[in-house]
């Protein structure tokens, strides 16, 4: 399923719009790796349990709002946004939001 | 559906997506059952490691909180009759504990029994028992002397709280240890 | 006193059981409600498109919202407890925050409804957590221009 943060599909044209398809997931990491984590926030620099996490997190959501676009019909989502909170410590809810369409190429 | 008549372009309307998509029909009871049953299995595979090691782990307990252990269990009120020999045998222990370099916050209290077993222990907190049977057999001084440097040297080395460990390796978590360590005899 | 022990575990258990009870139960009204009026207000679209698809003629717009702030149960609060510990999905508030934009999206729609409109365009989603002591609550708002299609 073609999925885009535009506005149009290149070289389709859409047909109908169904509604706004969500997908969004809360995640957490084991207690492993937060501690982990925490012994390298002394140091600093990229924390690669957390980008997995939040990078798994994100795939699931893009999934789950697909799953919702093809139920409602659709065989594309345009206009791909992506919101972050953080729910409690440790745990990040994303969620991926975007036009179900149908398109058709020209 | 919201379609005018005579527009054109894209339909335009809202669909309903399915349900459960973003949302887990699955009961929370057993979810809930799940993560407990699995923290209990961490727990109890936790304890069994700290159970295991208890025989290394157990001499790390500083000895101020054997000492407390040893008056809650250990320590029993003396006849006032054995009160002289104690202090006796106490004298004794005191110069060869000097001698031994026993650590300053470590120390002996020795207690006479009279029964007629030939036989003397060190167990918590630095709590000597010598029997009457024992210092029967004892000839002289040096003697006792030997015998206290023996039962010095288990509670310097911590000989005790390890044996604890150990019968808390054996018996985990049905049995209390057994507070007394037997020392051979020193015939 | 061995009472004050129980009651010590009495009450942390008994907020448990109403948590899951009546949270159980609340939850379950408030996806019936929110189906309800799903069906209902289908009528007004809302999509995400930034511009005016072909075909609509405007004559105004105006900007439209919707929000909710839910917050956590003591049982969902207690299992994510764990499921930090863990890792892993959290089902529980999964859940709840569908049902906040559903619900957010709803109040939307609801809106621009007694805006007189039939069309919501640039829909857009935004969550924050609102900070609560131990449980957390969230707010989710759902925004978006109401197009006046009227002749």
């Amino acid at each position: 399923m073609l999925v885009s943060n535009l506005e149009t599909a290149p070289g389709h044209r859409v047909v109908a719009h169904l509604g706004v398809a969500q997908g969004s997931t809360v995640r957490a990491k084991h207690v492993g790796r937060d501690f982990l984590a925490g012994l390298k926030n002394i140091v600093g620099g990229e924390l690669k349990a957390y980008t997995e996490l939040m990078q798994e997190a994100r795939d699931e959501a893009v999934q789950r709002m697909t799953d919702e676009a093809r139920s409602m019909g659709a065989n594309a989502v345009l206009n791909l946004r992506f919101v972050t909170t953080s729910i409690t410590t440790g745990a990040a809810e994303i969620l991926a939001y975007g036009s179900a369409v149908t398109i058709e190429k020209v | 559906m919201n379609e005018q008549p005579e527009r054109h372009g894209p339909l335009l309307e809202n669909r309903l997506p399915a349900e459960g998509i973003n949302s887990s029909d699955e009961h929370p009871l057993k979810e809930f059952a799940w993560l407990i049953g699995a923290s209990l299995m961490t727990l109890a595979v936790l304890l069994a490691l700290v159970g295991w090691g208890a025989r290394w782990l157990a001499p790390l307990v500083p000895f101020s909180a054997e000492v407390a252990l040893a008056e809650r269990m250990v320590d029993r009120p003396e006849k006032p009759e054995h009160a002289a020999r104690s202090a006796a045998l106490q004298v004794v222990a005191k110069r060869v504990a000097a001698q031994m370099s026993l650590p300053a916050d470590m120390s002996v209290v020795l207690g006479y029994d009279e029964s007629s077993l030939v036989n003397a222990y060190a167990t918590l907190g630095g709590r000597i028992r010598v029997f009457k049977g024992l210092l029967r057999e004892l000839h002289s001084e040096d003697a006792l002397a030997s015998l206290l440097a023996h039962e010095i040297a288990h509670v310097r080395r911590r000989h005790v709280a390890s044996g604890v460990g150990l019968r808390w390796r054996c018996c985990w978590a049905w049995c209390p240890p057994m507070l007394a360590q037997p020392s051979r005899s020193l015939r | 006193m061995p009472w004050a022990e129980l009651i010590n575990l009495a009450l942390p258990l008994s907020l448990l059981t109403v948590g899951y009870v009546v949270g159980r139960v609340l939850e379950r009204r408030h996806y019936a409600s929110i189906r309800a009026r799903e069906r209902e207000l289908q009528s007004i679209v809302a999509l995400n498109t930034r511009y005016i698809p072909d075909g609509v003629e405007a004559r105004g717009a105006s900007v439209v919202s919707g929000s909710v702030v839910v917050s956590s149960d003591y049982f969902k609060t207690f299992v994510a407890g764990f499921r930090n510990l863990f890792g892993g999905r959290f089902r529980g508030y999964e859940t709840l925050l569908e049902r906040a934009r559903r619900e957010a999206l709803l109040r939307m729609k609801l809106r621009a409804r007694e805006a007189g409109s039939t069309l919501v365009i640039g829909v857009r989603f935004h969550t924050t957590r609102v900070s609560g002591s131990q449980t957390p609550s969230v707010e989710v708002m759902a925004y978006g221009t109401a197009l006046d299609t009227r002749a």
